[in-house]
């Protein structure tokens, strides 16, 4: 009796900790980067790919490997589906880790397209990449990436300012010309300035006050402010 | 005198439903019609959407070990496709080596495509209908640079098998 109850515990852990691994997985698609499963049809999209973890095709999931494809997991595992493997493919068990080309290190790879199973200078394991499908535009820069909100004064090193990856060059640069008041203190805001003429880095352009005057009433409270004086600055772009 | 206010009310939602529907979701307009061209030179350039470049399949005859789970009967093992890349009105041929324990009945191909799907129903040509190779031909038509899945079933005395393959 003790026996059987033993057995069913040792059951019913085992069922757990199976179950509960499957339940973790994500559904494998073109982005993933950790163990997956294949639960209806998939096909890597990449001649070479793979992810850093296993792949398991369950029932009702096909995997499907065309010649001249190069697949990369820790393991395959077939728990109920299909593999269909073409005679030039490659399926490569034992992969532990897949690379993309990342040599600025800033989470963007230089190709969406090219992945390795190797490691070499320059390489960064898939998973810890911001995005495997959105390109980096110059990988020599880990402050240009897309998505980049920060405005630079210099070229990000191939005499380009397109620090965020978007084709084109945005301008700002600071004005004082209506200071605001903002708690009773003169701010310089940024502001756009795409529309100018003047180059992306240069100098000492007018900004408008350099300072301004708080103005009280009686009572000590703030009543306006003054600009005075003029100050410099640079035109930022990305 | 509120009976005649709910029929011009229930006659006005009756109007506008109509005009909806008979425009598809469109509610009509004060003025829609085109008067004539304007006399200037008009120049629209339409701007193209860049397709991406479809994933690479590879050409002609290509040959497939297929791995199904241990409980799926019946067991297609070894598929040809030839050619994968079929021209328009090209001959496509399946081929697939089939085994179960109990008879085959039939083996069908469904090739879905861009926009069309089509069956091709299999026929045997070598073995028997324990363990043999079973073959379907079509005349290719229709576009894949965008969709392009393969699904082939089987069916035998134990049951049905079937897989689908994602070509592109």
């Amino acid at each position: 009796m003790i026996m059987k109850k033993i057995a069913t515990f040792i059951l019913f852990v085992a069922g757990f900790f199976l179950f509960a691994s499957n339940a973790d997985a994500a559904e494998c698609t073109a982005t993933s980067t950790s163990s997956c499963v294949v639960s209806t049809s998939f096909s890597f999209s990449n001649t070479t790919d793979g992810i850093n973890g296993s792949i398991t095709i369950s029932t009702g999931g096909t995997l499907t490997l065309l010649n001249g494809y190069s697949v990369g997991a820790t393991s395959f595992l077939l728990t109920g589906g299909t593999m269909v493997v073409a005679t030039g493919a490659s399926l490569k068990p034992g992969t532990t880790t897949v690379y993309m080309l990342d040599a600025d290190s800033d989470g963007y790879p230089a190709s969406t397209t090219t992945k390795y199973f190797e490691s070499a200078a320059g390489r960064r394991s898939v998973s810890d990449l911001t995005s495997l499908s959105t390109a980096d535009c110059y990988d020599s820069s880990a402050n240009a990436k897309p998505g980049q909100t920060t405005y630079y004064a210099d070229d990000r090193g191939d005499e380009s300012y397109d620090y965020n990856c978007d084709s084109a060059t945005t301008k700002r640069r600071l004005s004082c010309t209506s200071p605001v008041c903002s708690a009773c203190s003169v701010t310089c805001d940024y502001i756009d300035a795409s529309g100018e003429g003047t180059a992306c880095g240069t100098t000492g352009i007018n900004a408008g006050y350099a300072s301004a005057t708080r103005n009280n009433d009686e009572y000590g409270n703030c009543v306006s402010c003054t600009g005075s004086g003029t100050t410099t600055t640079t035109m930022e772009c990305r | 005198m509120l009976s005649f206010f709910i029929i011009i009310a229930v006659a006005a939602v009756g109007y506008l439903g109509y005009t909806y529907f008979a425009g598809q979701g469109q509610l009509p307009e004060p003025v829609r019609k085109i008067t004539g061209l304007p006399t200037g030179v008009v120049s629209i350039t339409p701007t193209p959407t860049p397709k991406p470049t479809p994933r690479p399949i590879g050409t002609g005859k290509q040959e497939f070990g297929v791995s199904m789970s241990q409980d799926a009967w019946p067991k297609m093992t070894k598929l040809i496709i030839d050619p994968i890349d079929p021209r328009l009105l090209q001959k496509q041929t399946f081929s697939v080596e089939v085994n179960d324990t109990k008879p085959i009945t039939s083996v069908t191909a469904t090739v879905k495509m861009n926009d069309k799907t089509k069956s091709v129903q299999f026929s045997l040509v070598d073995g028997t209908n324990l363990k043999g190779r079973w073959e379907g031909s079509w005349m290719f038509s229709g576009g894949y640079d965008e969709y392009y899945h393969l699904i082939l079933e089987g069916v035998s005395g134990t049951g049905k098998s079937s897989f689908e393959m994602v070509i592109r």
